[in-house]
């Protein structure tokens, strides 16, 4: 997936799309690529995971081989007309910005348009092997990616719809452009992301490169561990234990029976997000990164993007 | 700052709200069950996006956006009954829209052209926060209806939970802008005044022929409404201001969606409105915490290493499975083995229970700062997926 040059990662509120993209965007670095990582909600979450200061429209290289952005649709606007119109002193018109705001607000496509061409030109001018996107939550990834498509069926002649063209291009190929789809094994995170895989296979053009399963607990016991472990929670076993040691061991096998019974939780909707991702076709990837939950923010990104560097070689 | 008890008596609203998965739509259904059980109110759980097997513990195939009432029958293996009614809906965008424009219309020409034009669909999905701006007028409505004593809104996940709020204030500055009035203007000519022209001209030149025509059109239309939806949102307004209404913050004890509920509680002071109870959800069971188990831990670590013990044990556990008649595929050749490695993970998932706990409460020092008051809600083994489920997270959460 990181072969690409434009990553969408997106996914359920929660699920560490962030920290995702962060890791993605080490683990690129680390083949040898330069790259651009862009935060599309301002938020600020990529700056702290990334252990910099905030980010801004311009990129920065905040160490080598790695650059970071955030979104900002004004700026883009901006950046649009004057690269695209050739008119830079229109931009500077007071007031314009907030008009643009509205109307972009208000027209299908216009803002997602704005949005998508700025990532779609920084793939075209190439000053980066790979440009990945902390993308918006499910809700929003479709009308994006779709939304040069949307906007030129809207407005069906202007300078506008001959820049979506090349756009699409870049979106619409697959060799170039991938969505990846973050969930964690939770139900509604699973449904959203099997729904959102659908969606956007039915509603757009564009590839689903891959689908992560963020936080997935590891394994606890082989088969056969786990019928010893079950015979040890019967009552004449526990005393037999107790007797001999001097100290019953209850509450660590109450300890070892909750992480167990999240870890099938776990596998089970795992398995279902499985089965209907074998509905949906061609399906890509499915990677499974362990749960880091409780590291501090420095080792979660540096610890996933090893295990990523190590799946995706 | 209040209790979970004392919240659930109040009449009014209770806003839950907090960072994504962490549990909210549970932790509102269960204070809605348990609010339905232990009052004789009328409850009303409103809710953005709820999971299937939610829906279906609370008896729904599906929640729709009309209000349905939960029956009796869905408790009768329960020994908690309802003691009040219970009722749950689900909050549609699209449908609340139309419904909004249908009401404030002040014609029927004008209902049909605004639900039919070609813009309308991207807007009701976009503009002011227009599913924050819903989420809020579904809230009033309910409210005013006077069918509920307490309704629990689950807010709806946006960018920061804080749009929700800011809705009602958005929603009228949206008429009164500038903009607004600029793009309105409603003759030909106007269009063309001098303050106007630059942006026609360019918005033509920038967005192609006739988009901003379109959306001025639009918002003609949209504009008859002002009256309607300006009152109605200083309403909302004055809604979530009143004293009766209630915030609940929901978390996790992780650093990310902590960071998220601090920011929030901060923000919600900034509004003057009052966080009366946190709510730390998924945390480690209260008989597991803390270092109960770490003399439990070096029992278990001698236990595996004493060969001597291994194989009493081993030998007991052959014994036991072949009286207790059921064939467990016990692996004889290697128990011993076996057992060595099992206890060796119970010792190890013991140790690391007792660093999340540690962590946990060193987090839930956090949560304490923030809010006064606060409750806990332990770490479940399953999804929630029947009434049971949600009456006893309820009684979890009633725990002082």
């Amino acid at each position: 997936m990181l072969d690409r040059q434009l990553l969408f990662i997106t996914g359920k509120g929660g699920v560490g799309k962030s920290t995702v993209a962060a890791s993605l965007g080490r683990a690129a670095v680390a083949q040898g690529k330069r790259v651009l990582l862009c935060e599309m909600d301002a938020k600020g979450a990529l700056s702290t995971l990334l252990q910099t200061s905030e980010l801004s429209f311009t990129p920065r290289e905040i160490s080598p081989n790695l650059s970071a952005m955030t979104m900002n649709t004004q700026d883009a606007l901006r950046e649009y007309v004057s690269i695209f119109l050739k008119t830079p002193f229109v931009a500077a018109i007071p007031g314009l910005a907030g008009i643009f705001d509205f109307v972009a607000d208000a027209a299908p496509g216009v803002k997602e348009v704005l949005v998508v061409g700025k990532l779609c030109y920084e793939v075209r001018k190439g000053n980066y092997d790979i440009v990945i996107v902390d993308a918006e939550s499910t809700g929003h990834i479709v009308a994006q990616v779709a939304a040069p498509t949307t906007l030129r069926n809207f407005v069906p002649l202007g300078p506008l719809n001959e820049q979506t063209l090349w756009m699409t291009a870049i979106l619409e190929d697959s060799q170039k452009t991938g969505v990846v789809v973050v969930t964690t094994c939770q139900e509604m995170a699973v449904n959203e992301a099997l729904e959102l895989v659908e969606a956007l296979q039915t509603k757009t053009k564009v590839d689903t490169a891959a689908v992560i399963v963020n936080r997935v607990p590891s394994e606890i016991f082989t088969k056969s561990q786990e019928i010893v472990f079950s015979q040890l929670t019967h009552d004449a076993i526990k005393s037999f234990i107790s007797k001999k040691t001097g100290l019953s061991i209850d509450l660590s096998l109450q300890a070892t029976g909750l992480a167990r019974a999240r870890r099938n939780l776990a596998t089970h909707h795992i398995a279902s997000l499985r089965s209907g991702l074998g509905k949906v076709d061609p399906i890509k990837e499915l990677l499974l990164l362990p749960d880091f939950s409780y590291q501090s923010t420095d080792l979660l990104v540096s610890k996933l993007s090893s295990e990523l560097e190590a799946e995706l070689s | 700052m209040t209790t979970v008890a004392e919240l659930i008596q109040r009449d009014g609203l209770i806003v839950v709200c907090g960072s994504g998965g962490v549990g909210k739509t549970s932790i509102s259904a269960a204070l809605g069950v348990l609010a339905a059980t232990q009052t004789e109110k009328r409850v009303l759980v409103l809710t953005v996006d709820p999971a299937k097997r939610l829906a279906n513990a609370l008896g729904l195939r599906e929640f729709g956006n009309v209000e349905v009432q939960i029956t009796s029958e869905l408790f009768k293996t329960s020994k908690t009954k309802l003691r009040g009614s219970l009722s749950a809906a689900m909050i549609d965008t699209k449908a609340s829209w139309d419904d909004l424009i249908s009401r404030h219309a002040p014609d029927e020409a004008t209902r049909n052209s605004v639900l039919q034009n070609s813009l309308y669909k991207n807007l009701t999905e976009r503009f002011v926060h227009s599913h924050d701006y819903i989420a809020v007028e579904r809230l009033y409505q309910a409210h005013s209806s006077g069918a509920y004593d307490l309704i629990i809104v689950d807010t709806p996940p946006s960018r920061n939970a804080l749009t929700i709020l800011d809705a009602p204030k958005r929603m009228q500055d949206f008429f009164s802008s500038r903009l607004l009035k600029l793009l309105t203007a409603n003759s030909q000519w106007q269009l063309l005044t001098l303050a106007a022209k630059p942006f026609y001209e360019i918005a033509d030149r920038l967005l192609g022929k006739g988009l901003l025509r379109d959306v001025a059109e639009f918002f003609t239309l949209f504009r008859t409404m002002e009256t309607g939806f300006v009152e109605r949102a200083k309403k909302v307004e004055a809604l979530l201001h009143d004293p009766k209404t209630s915030f609940v913050i929901v978390t996790t004890l992780e650093d990310a969606p902590l960071s998220e509920a601090e920011f929030l509680s901060v923000a919600l002071k900034e509004r003057k409105f009052t966080t009366h109870l946190a709510i730390a959800n998924r945390v480690i069971p209260k008989e597991l915490q803390g270092e109960v188990l770490i003399e439990q831990t070096d029992v278990l670590n001698n236990a595996r290493q004493n060969t001597e013990f291994i194989s009493e044990l081993a030998g007991v556990l052959v014994n036991t499975d072949a009286s207790s008649g059921t064939s467990s595929d016990i692996d004889e050749a290697n128990l011993s083995k076996l057992l060595t490695q099992t206890l060796e993970t119970i010792q190890n998932y013991a140790l690391a229970t007792t660093k999340i706990s540690e962590m946990q409460s060193a987090l839930l020092g956090r949560v304490a700062e923030f809010a006064d008051n606060f409750t806990v809600a332990p770490m479940l083994e399953s999804d929630i997926a029947d009434i049971n489920g949600l009456i006893t997270l309820g009684e979890n959460l009633n725990i002082v």
